[in-house]
């Protein structure tokens, strides 16, 4: 899913305590923006705001983590690789959790057998009553 | 070294601590200053500098895992672990002199409890032994003031202020299991308020620092193991609504968070490098940032308090190597590895009196009394 937006400078901001910024109210809060050659970039969704950077910021932010971006040459490339490196953690993650409750899942089966056996054994070395 | 400048008041010299100028219009705060001597610029004046001051009067007790907080012009060191594993209720109370005075115990000895300051003093709440109590100490006496409980127990939770609530959230609970608890109190009548809403998750070891008018509540683990992390933030503002802000970057157990300027910081638990969480007062954030230590010795466990203009974290340990290096955040977000403590040890608490930051207790191999100040000078 994608997190990040290039913000255009141009558009309202909407932080996440529900104020609305102008494009010049959002500049004096982090005046880095108003720098021509910085690329800002905000959240992708209805509160934009919620998240600020630059883009260079970022990207080197993913590559120490692991992120490829050889083959990129745009800014929207760097951004959709990001968001491709994100879901494959995700998954891999949900991945390693489903597989960490199976093993617990088998174990706890496995222990019930193991509990269901000894009782049965148990049992078996009870006289037999008479009736 | 930072250089002294002194000015004559009512025939007595006075050391300038902090100078300004007029620069169009507005006060700019002078950092450093120097003066001509046979046409070379010398240093005459540096202010506002994070510099180690030295080890002041040590604990009553050697102890670690205590909360610590400000009450005006003290510093107070509350509870903690002893040696043989032993819970204490000892408050140390250390003034802007860094005189140590003693405070009224607390009610119920206790560890992993939270502290946090407001505008009239210091509160203390729930812990490892004293689950549901709140306490307060008045700034102006070191008066203690026992406030209505908690109704769910826990440790290892977070503290902060927002406006004139004192706000405990989140913990682990009796049964090992996170807890989206909230509660807060009023700063002026000690009662308890009961606006707040819940976490939006469940969990302890969690960071709490308050950024412009919200408490900030990140990060944090959904049960007692420290393998369940979380990256949720929670945000209050002064009316008790809760702001679900963007989450951590990385999912971790916060143990060190602090507030400095306009930004709340919080320290994850990574060893290889200090990596901060930043939350602007406007609860933005943005990309966590990382600043490399040499042979990769940065630690966790380790304690925070902002003096000055300074963010301070130190303490803490590496697998076992405790380390004296300090990771140090200013109010324009320049981060650098700073002036080390000269007693490394795990799990401090850290607060501030006057111009001094204060690093008490911990332990290495067995736990300590040292206190340690760093000061703006």
């Amino acid at each position: 899913m994608r997190k990040y937006a290039i913000w255009d400078k141009k558009s309202p901001v909407i932080m996440p305590s529900g104020q609305v910024l102008t494009p010049a109210e959002y500049k004096e809060m982090f005046p880095m923006f108003k720098l021509e050659h910085i690329t800002a970039i905000c959240h992708a969704g209805d509160v934009n705001g919620s998240f600020y950077s630059t883009l260079g910021q970022l990207v080197d932010h993913y590559t120490l983590k692991g992120c490829d971006f050889s083959s990129c040459t745009t800014d929207e490339e760097k951004l959709a690789a990001i968001e491709a490196f994100d879901d494959a953690q995700e998954k891999a993650e949900a991945e390693a959790i489903a597989e960490a409750k199976a093993r617990e899942d088998m174990q706890a089966d496995s222990l019930v057998s193991i509990a269901a056996s000894l009782e049965y054994q148990n049992m078996m070395t009870l006289p037999d009553v008479e009736e | 070294m930072a250089k002294k400048a002194y000015v004559g008041v009512d025939g007595v010299a006075r050391r300038i601590k902090k100078g300004y100028i007029g620069v169009d219009g507005l006060a700019r705060r002078v950092v450093r200053a120097y003066i001509g001597v046979g046409g070379v610029a010398r240093p005459c004046w540096s202010g506002g500098e994070l510099t180690y001051f030295g080890e002041v009067d040590s604990l009553s007790e050697a102890r670690m895992m205590m909360a610590a907080a400000s009450a005006g012009d003290y510093a107070l060191f509350t509870g903690g672990q002893l040696a043989d594993g032993s819970r204490t209720n000892t408050v140390d109370a250390y003034n802007k002199s860094l005189q140590k005075t003693v405070a009224p115990a607390l009610t119920t000895k206790k560890y992993s409890h939270a502290a946090t300051s407001t505008y009239q003093g210091a509160w203390f709440g729930c812990g490892v032994g004293g689950a549901r109590e709140i306490e307060f100490y008045s700034k102006t006496t070191l008066g203690k003031t026992t406030c209505a409980s908690v109704d769910n127990g826990r440790n290892n939770l977070a503290a902060a202020q927002v406006g004139v609530f004192a706000v405990f959230a989140g913990g682990i609970d009796a049964y090992n299991k996170g807890s989206a608890a909230v509660d807060a109190y009023y700063n002026s009548g000690l009662s308890k308020a009961g606006t707040f809403d819940k976490l939006s998750k469940a969990r302890g070891y969690l960071g709490g620092a308050t950024a412009g008018a919200y408490a900030i509540f990140a990060g944090g683990t959904t049960t007692s193991s420290s393998s369940d992390r979380d990256n949720t933030v929670d945000a209050f503002d002064s009316q008790g609504a809760r702001t679900i802000p963007d989450p951590l970057m990385t999912a971790c157990p916060i143990r060190a968070s602090a507030s400095v300027g306009d930004y709340a910081l919080f320290l994850s638990d990574n060893t290889a490098y200090y990596e901060v969480h930043i939350y602007h007062k406007s609860l933005a954030t943005t990309v966590a940032q990382r600043v490399a230590v040499p042979m990769g010795n940065a630690k966790k466990d380790m304690a925070a308090t902002t003096v000055g203009n300074f963010a301070i974290f130190a303490g803490g340990h590496n697998a076992g190597t405790y380390h004296t290096n300090s990771f140090v955040c200013d109010d324009k977000l320049q981060q650098t590895v700073g002036p080390s403590l000269q007693v490394g040890r795990r799990l401090p608490s850290a607060a501030t009196v006057g111009d001094y930051a204060l690093f008490a207790g911990g332990a290495e191999s067995t736990t300590k009394n040292t206190v340690e100040a760093y000061a703006v000078m």
